[in-house]
């Protein structure tokens, strides 16, 4: 009878091919992680150290990226900065999504006062620009990482709530659900145990999005003067400083800009990787 | 003798329509459709009865009802001894075991993220029936007895058939050991030929399994297959209530007759035919009298005005028509 | 068979996907002479859709057609070009759906839709609206004048699904295409819509293909059955002759699966489940689940071949039908 018991349990093979844009966003995001990580390794610059002799170099062998108008590395700044960028926008995300996700779905599947309190507060949120809002709240608290990443969370989970909510939506009048509750199945464990599994994939394609979206705010903060506080090597920051000499040395604010296209790219390949993969056979 | 298992006394259910500010100001009164308007019957143990009638008849709201999907408006829904109706949940969980749902569509009464092993282990666990260890044997057992394989628990839905996941979802509603099985159109979304192997199947395990059931449908010839004893619907009231080879020998309601001749039969019978014309009235406004009485052939001015109650015109066959005689 | 009527030969339509090649019909094969009804029946995946599809030229890309010829009124369809084409649906061609809801426009009022389809430009409002009447009350619906500013979703489903009627009829189509159009609503509303249709078809001279799934509307409403499984037609026969002699053991398996109200005889269903439309290969595509079925079944290509006069069976055993099965019936029941 253990092959019974094997049988049940016994998860079925990994499927092996892994779609691409797993394998093609993830291969991106690791060569950036890796270059984040072996900064040191890769330069031999510091990012920090001005050089007056050396302001606004084109790109050469020594400096790729060439120089700011304080002299310093590019290339380095721009490693050393996407540890910055990556850190921020990933923790950034993980509060909206699993408490929209949450709220979103306990909206939607019991309707009535919790609907009504998660989706006002949602239209409040969203009559106001979310830029403008995270500003709002990042000039109250002060400008810093840790204000950044409450700011975006007190503000970015009313997406993941919407899309949340509207799958449970549609979702809760499927007849499982009913036959679900005919077992006698707890309310909550019917919303988190299976509408929520079903409702979240669309969520997670987003939350890729969300990232690159994260990554933009987090750099036009560093733009205004109100994120990530100089002399980081933030992105916002640097195309903010490069953005004066952008005739004379195009390449200070051009780099950090291509970077952040790099990592929106990567980011959004493995999302749509991600809902590949989270589609379960058959759908 | 033992009284009935399931004992259905005057139940109603009503949804009310939603009222706009501005309905209030004008005092219009309140709208609701009319779902299930004062049903009773009685099911024997081991007996099957059949629901049948049309769309918007009510026969799915009460199945509904029945198994307190809805919590009944008015009405008692006695399950031996206790009256189900106004139970609330905590309660009502013991019951939940001794009767169980198969329902119409197999493209969406199963979750299909998960795996059909592990949503029949889920019942087990949920109802804590046999220990965990021998858990997996149980659910292979329970789908051989729906005529699927023991590999097969490792699949997700969308891997089988449309015929092949209503075995799913009829193993699922049998995993907690029901006395009363409530099928509401459990064939009518299936090809003919997978609808014939359902039927038997359903056959096979209400004699095997001594089960009682409640088989909803609207379509006769497979009420007719499965039942004892049928219950015809029109607009939220029973019109006629009959031991199955009575009500189809010699219906007496006209709306059963109406439904008899529309059937498209295969085999060579002539029928009489009786044409009703028109449409179902609205849920909503019904019918002042019998609610049948715009389209009955045999209307006289008393089916206008008076409701017709069930009588018995015949040793259990129940019809609620002034005009019908025994 | 005419010159007149519509005659569909050996039709074949496939679909090209990630997966495969999926032949939804491999083999189709019926005629509908001039003002005569013939009924396609199958169960999902039989291909009866796709050939009426076919039949109109409105197949979805990527289906398309890949052999055969539809003939009517003397020209092949398949070789026609869009515009050649225009001109014969809905005159020459016209086809019903299934599900009324989505077939009409939500946002017009009936008598618009209705107006629409009616020929000629030169008449005045007045005259249409007069026609447009005439046909509602046509097709059976009570107090039509009343009911022509009515928008689709305002009517029942029996309602709606003649107006679609009443549409196509506005052209007097030489031939009516009738996807399942009562397989969506009550019985006692089917039986309703199918008298309409069998007496227009008789009334206006209309060739009829009524597609089903339901063996019972076919015997009441048709001279012909064509009985289709897996892409291909299995038997072609006379609606009195299907029934009382059928030759196919498919269709007699699908007899076998209706229950009656009269008799309360225990079903006989086929055993299995369709087969797979990708990779079929030519062999009978029912002998996996066929009680007669021996090697010889395997190999193909199968013809459909006469058995009786204006009778059809694509199975190599057509004359053990009937008889052998209804000995193994009896022996499962007993």
């Amino acid at each position: 009878m253990t092959t019974l018991a094997t049988d049940l349990t016994a998860p079925r093979s990994v499927r092996l091919r892994l779609p691409l844009g797993i394998v093609a966003g993830g291969a991106m995001l690791l060569v950036m992680m890796g270059a984040s990580l072996l900064a040191p390794v890769l330069s031999s610059y510091n990012p920090a150290t001005q050089n007056l002799n050396t302001m606004l170099l084109p790109p050469s062998p020594s400096h790729w990226f060439g120089t700011d108008n304080y002299g310093r590395d590019v290339f380095t700044r721009v490693l050393y900065g996407s540890a910055i960028d990556l850190r921020i926008s990933v923790l950034a995300v993980i509060f909206p999504f699993v408490f929209g996700a949450l709220a979103g779905a306990v909206a939607g599947y019991f309707g009535g006062w919790a609907d009504t309190a998660v989706m006002r507060t949602v239209d409040v949120l969203t009559a106001v620009p979310f830029l403008v809002l995270v500003i709002a709240i990042v000039a109250f608290l002060g400008p810093g990482e840790g204000n950044i990443l409450i700011a975006i969370g007190a503000v970015d989970w009313i997406v993941f709530a919407r899309l949340v909510r509207g799958e449970v939506l549609r979702d809760k009048n499927l007849e499982y659900v009913a036959a679900l509750r005919a077992l006698g199945f707890n309310r909550w464990r019917i919303v988190l145990r299976h509408l929520l599994p079903n409702a979240v994939p669309p969520a997670v394609v987003f939350l890729a999005s969300d990232i690159v979206l994260v990554i933009l705010t987090t750099s036009s903060l560093g733009f205004l003067g109100l994120g990530v506080r100089p002399p980081a090597p933030e992105w916002g920051l640097m195309i903010s400083e490069g953005r004066t000499f952008i005739y004379t040395g195009w390449w200070a604010a051009a780099m950090p800009g291509f970077a952040c296209m790099y990592a929106g790219i990567a980011f959004i390949l493995l999302g749509d990787g991600l809902a590949d993969l989270l589609r379960v056979r058959g759908q | 003798m033992p009284g009935p298992l399931l004992s259905v006394r005057n139940l109603v259910k009503h949804f009310p329509l939603p009222r706009s500010p501005l309905d209030v100001l004008r005092r219009r009164p309140p709208e609701a459709v009319h779902a299930v308007d004062g049903v009773s019957f009685d099911v024997a143990r081991g007996r099957t009865l059949g629901l049948v009638g049309e769309s918007g008849c009510g026969k799915s709201t009460l199945g509904r009802c029945l198994l307190r999907l809805y919590r009944p408006d008015e009405g008692e829904v006695w399950f031996e001894s206790v009256d189900l109706a106004q139970l609330d949940e905590r309660a009502l969980l013991p019951y939940r075991k001794r009767m169980q749902v198969v329902l119409q569509d197999p493209y969406s009464s199963l979750d299909p993220r998960q795996s059909v092993g592990g949503a029949l282990l889920e019942v087990l666990a949920v109802h804590r029936i046999g220990t965990p260890a021998d858990r997996s044997e149980r659910v292979a057992r329970l789908l051989a007895q729906v005529g699927l394989r023991p590999v097969d628990a490792r699949k997700h839905p969308g891997e089988f058939s449309g015929g092949q996941r209503q075995r799913i979802g009829i193993a699922r509603a049998l995993a907690v050991g029901p006395e009363l099985l409530v099928a509401d159109e459990p064939v009518s979304a299936l090809d003919v030929s997978i609808q014939a192997q359902i039927l038997d199947l359903l056959l096979d395990l209400r004699s095997s399994l001594g089960l009682t059931m409640i088989f909803i449908s609207h379509d006769l010839r497979v009420v007719r297959y499965l039942s004892d004893e049928v219950a015809v619907m029109y607009l939220g009231k029973i019109v006629e209530n009959a031991p199955v080879a009575g009500l189809f020998a010699r219906p007496r309601h006209p709306y059963t007759l109406a439904l008899l001749s529309a059937i498209p039969e295969v085999g060579d019978s002539p029928k009489a035919m009786v044409e009703i014309q028109g449409e179902p009235s609205s849920a909503v406004h019904v019918p002042t009298g019998c609610r049948f009485h715009p389209r009955c052939p045999w209307k006289v001015e008393r089916c206008t005005h008076e409701v017709p109650q069930l009588r018995e015109l015949a040793p259990g066959h129940r019809v609620a028509c002034h005009e019908a005689t025994a | 068979m005419t010159d007149a009527g519509l005659e569909v030969q050996h039709l074949r339509v496939e679909i090209p996907t990630r997966r495969g090649v999926v032949q939804a019909v491999r083999d189709v094969t019926f005629a509908v002479p001039p003002g005569e009804a013939v009924a396609l029946v199958g169960e999902s995946g039989s291909g009866k859709s796709m050939t009426c599809r076919a039949i109109v030229r409105l197949l979805h890309p990527p289906a398309r057609i890949t052999g055969g010829a539809i003939r009517f009124q003397g020209r092949d369809l398949v070789s026609l070009s869009e515009r050649e084409l225009e001109h014969i649906r809905g005159t020459g061609i016209a086809m019903v759906f299934q599900d009324p809801m989505s077939a009409l426009n939500p946002v017009l009022t009936i008598e618009r839709q209705v107006a629409e389809a009616l020929p000629g430009t030169r008449t005045s409002a007045a005259e249409r609206r007069q026609r447009v009447v005439e046909l509602l009350r046509q097709v059976g619906i009570p107090d039509a004048a009343r009911r022509l500013r009515a928008y689709p979703h305002q009517l029942s489903g029996g309602q709606r699904q003649r107006v679609m009627l009443a549409i196509v009829l506005a052209r007097r189509p030489t031939v009516l295409l009738a996807d399942e159009p009562t397989t969506a609503l009550d019985v006692t509303i089917q039986a309703q819509i199918l008298k309409e249709l069998g007496r227009l078809q008789r009334q206006l001279s209309m060739g009829l293909v009524l597609v089903t799934h339901d063996l019972g509307v076919v015997r009441q409403t048709v001279h012909r059955v064509a009985v289709m499984y897996a892409g291909q037609v299995v038997e072609l026969a006379p609606t009195e002759e299907l029934f009382a002699r059928p030759r196919h053991p498919y269709t007699v398996g699908l007899i076998g699966s209706v229950p009656s109200v009269d008799r309360n005889t225990p079903l006989t269903p086929i055993p299995g489940t369709p087969p797979d439309l990708i990779g079929l290969g030519d062999g009978c595509a029912f002998a996996p689940r066929c009680p007669m079925a021996s090697a010889e079944c395997l190999q193909g290509p199968i013809p459909l071949d006469v058995v009786a006069p204006g009778h059809w069976s694509r199975c190599i055993k057509a004359h053990l039908v009937g008889r052998t099965q209804s000995a193994g019936a009896a022996a499962q029941r007993s």
